[in-house]
């Protein structure tokens, strides 16, 4: 399987203060990579950098799209990245059918009969704007819009942050079985129980630095522990 | 992507512009309806008409000021939420390219400002239209005389190239406020003086190169009907001495300053456009 995305020695500060340390690594296309840190270790930053909406940075980073071409972050990037912010990214004031319209518009990957199943599934109604919905509502909206694309690279930022218990599995086996086998994902967050089942990679990230990167079965026998326990007990000080 | 972004500029705007424009008019309309209900048979024009004139100045340029105001807010609002705020995470990420985005949103922005504009000067002349010497003077000459047909053209470009000016100013000031230069992100008390700073050069700007045009626009309102028959309120004073705008009918022996004026705006807005630009690609952070 080739690399979706390759990241070397990236660098990218704040003002004086770095955010991400000479970060190196790579994602396989059909695997799913766990960026797994305590708050402000540098997860969003990292995607951020990748998404192109943070440009001042050093190092290289490497997009695989269509046909093999490779990009760096920007427009050309964007038509095979299919991304979720941790923030509420799709105005308010936009109905679902509103937003999948605009993603259909934008986005030639976008399958909007894949978005309407998920939201029908959801129980969301599609006629009602976003801004009458809950916030866990709206999530599952972007959420359900970003996985009907089919994009090489999905990466997703916290994706079940702001979600109850009972809607995570769900999400994350939408998460699961809507991506393809020939796409990967790229997905943070500090919830390591719920997404821990699903990851093919985990890289712990601390303070910027990759402090550790493997397999994550490989990680889980090496260890004797999972990797929500691997987690606590890594960054127990952080 | 260049239509489809502008699809979507076109939408955002309408949601704000569209709901402005009506009260605008809405202003307008009850302003021709009180002129209606008091100016009966029994109240000829005179001093009732003259205090109600004088009335509906003041309550119309308190509107117009407060719209021009909104609009411009607006605008910088539409451009910062959509570009920058949480919004900026999906029309940043879109697969078009940053100057598509800029020229959607200049274009978008142009449109919404004329529109605005074009409702204010119908609005006026709905308000006017009842009363006493109601013919809608928008533009009168020093000498009396209205422009028309090709004469419209210099008023027309003078006013389309300051607002276009204005516009990138704004934009401009909105990225800087959302750029990172050298590391260190522009704090926003600096963006807005170095704002206030463009545009009192460019107010000044305006005010020498036409303050031999006059702009009279409702001068029966704004001139004969006040009390005491010499104070000018309302819509003239406020392009002539807050906005700076004189704008009048371009006499054919001083068309180049005007063509001068039109092409010095033009040329300050494409600079500031290209420095935005240069921000939106590599210095923005969202």
């Amino acid at each position: 399987m080739h690399n979706v995305l390759e990241i070397t020695n990236l660098h990218k500060k704040y003002g004086r203060s770095p955010a991400v340390n000479g970060v190196t690594f790579s994602v396989k296309a059909g695997s799913i990579v766990g960026l797994l840190g305590p708050n402000g270790s540098g997860k969003t930053t990292l995607i951020k950098t990748i998404m192109g909406l943070l440009p001042s940075y050093t190092g290289d980073i490497s997009i695989t799209g269509e046909n093999g071409a490779k990009h760096k972050p920007g427009p050309g990037a964007n038509a095979s990245i299919s991304y979720l912010p941790d923030v509420s990214h799709i105005p308010t004031w936009f109905t679902p059918l509103q937003a999948m319209q605009f993603f259909a518009d934008f986005y030639a990957d976008f399958d909007r009969t894949r978005a309407e199943e998920m939201l029908t599934a959801m129980h969301i109604p599609l006629r009602k704007r976003l801004s009458a919905l809950s916030r866990g509502m709206q999530e599952k909206v972007q959420l359900a819009l970003v996985m009907a694309r089919r994009a090489g690279l999905y990466v997703l930022d916290e994706p079940i942050g702001a979600v109850d218990p009972a809607s995570r599995e769900y999400i994350l086996n939408t998460i699961i079985t809507h991506h393809a086998p020939e796409s990967a994902i790229l997905l943070s967050s500090h919830i390591i129980s719920d997404i821990e089942p699903v990851l093919d990679v985990a890289i712990f990230l601390q303070n910027g630095k990759i402090h550790l990167m493997e397999e994550a079965d490989a990680l889980r026998e090496s260890r004797g522990m999972s990797l929500d326990q691997l987690f606590r007990e890594e960054f127990r000080h952080a | 992507m260049l239509k489809k972004q502008l699809k979507y500029d076109f939408l955002f705007g309408a949601r704000i512009f569209l709901g402005m424009g009506g009260v605008l008019m809405g202003i307008g309309v009850i302003g021709w309806l009180l002129t209606i209900i008091l100016s009966t048979p029994n109240q000829p024009a005179g001093n009732d008409a003259a205090s109600l004139a004088f009335g509906l100045a003041q309550f119309y340029s308190l509107g117009i000021t407060a719209a021009v105001v909104v609009s411009v807010v607006q605008l910088f609002h539409m451009y910062n939420r959509q570009c920058f705020g949480d919004y900026g995470h999906l029309m940043l990420t879109l697969p078009v390219g940053r100057g598509t985005l800029l020229v959607s949103k200049y274009i978008v922005a142009f449109f919404w400002v004329v529109f605005m504009f074009a409702t204010m000067v119908l609005s006026m002349y709905i308000m006017t239209n009842n009363l006493p010497h109601s013919e809608f003077n928008f533009m009168t000459l020093p000498d009396g005389t209205q422009p028309v047909g090709l004469g419209l053209i210099g008023p027309i470009a003078l006013l389309t190239s300051t607002l276009f000016a204005g516009i990138t100013i704004t934009f401009l000031l909105s990225t800087l406020m959302n750029s990172t230069i050298g590391g260190w992100r522009i704090h926003k008390s600096i963006a807005l003086v170095i704002w206030a700073a463009v545009v009192s050069g460019f107010i000044i700007m305006a005010v020498q190169f036409n303050g031999r045009y006059r702009v009279w626009a409702t001068r029966e309102v704004t001139h004969e009907f006040t009390i005491d028959g010499s104070t000018r309120i309302g819509f003239h004073n406020f392009l002539d001495y807050i906005v700076g705008w004189d704008v009048g009918r371009i006499p054919l022996g001083n068309a180049f300053i005007d063509i001068f004026y039109v092409g010095a705006m033009l040329a300050f807005s494409l600079i500031i456009a290209g420095i935005t630009y240069w921000l939106l690609r590599s210095k923005v952070s969202v």
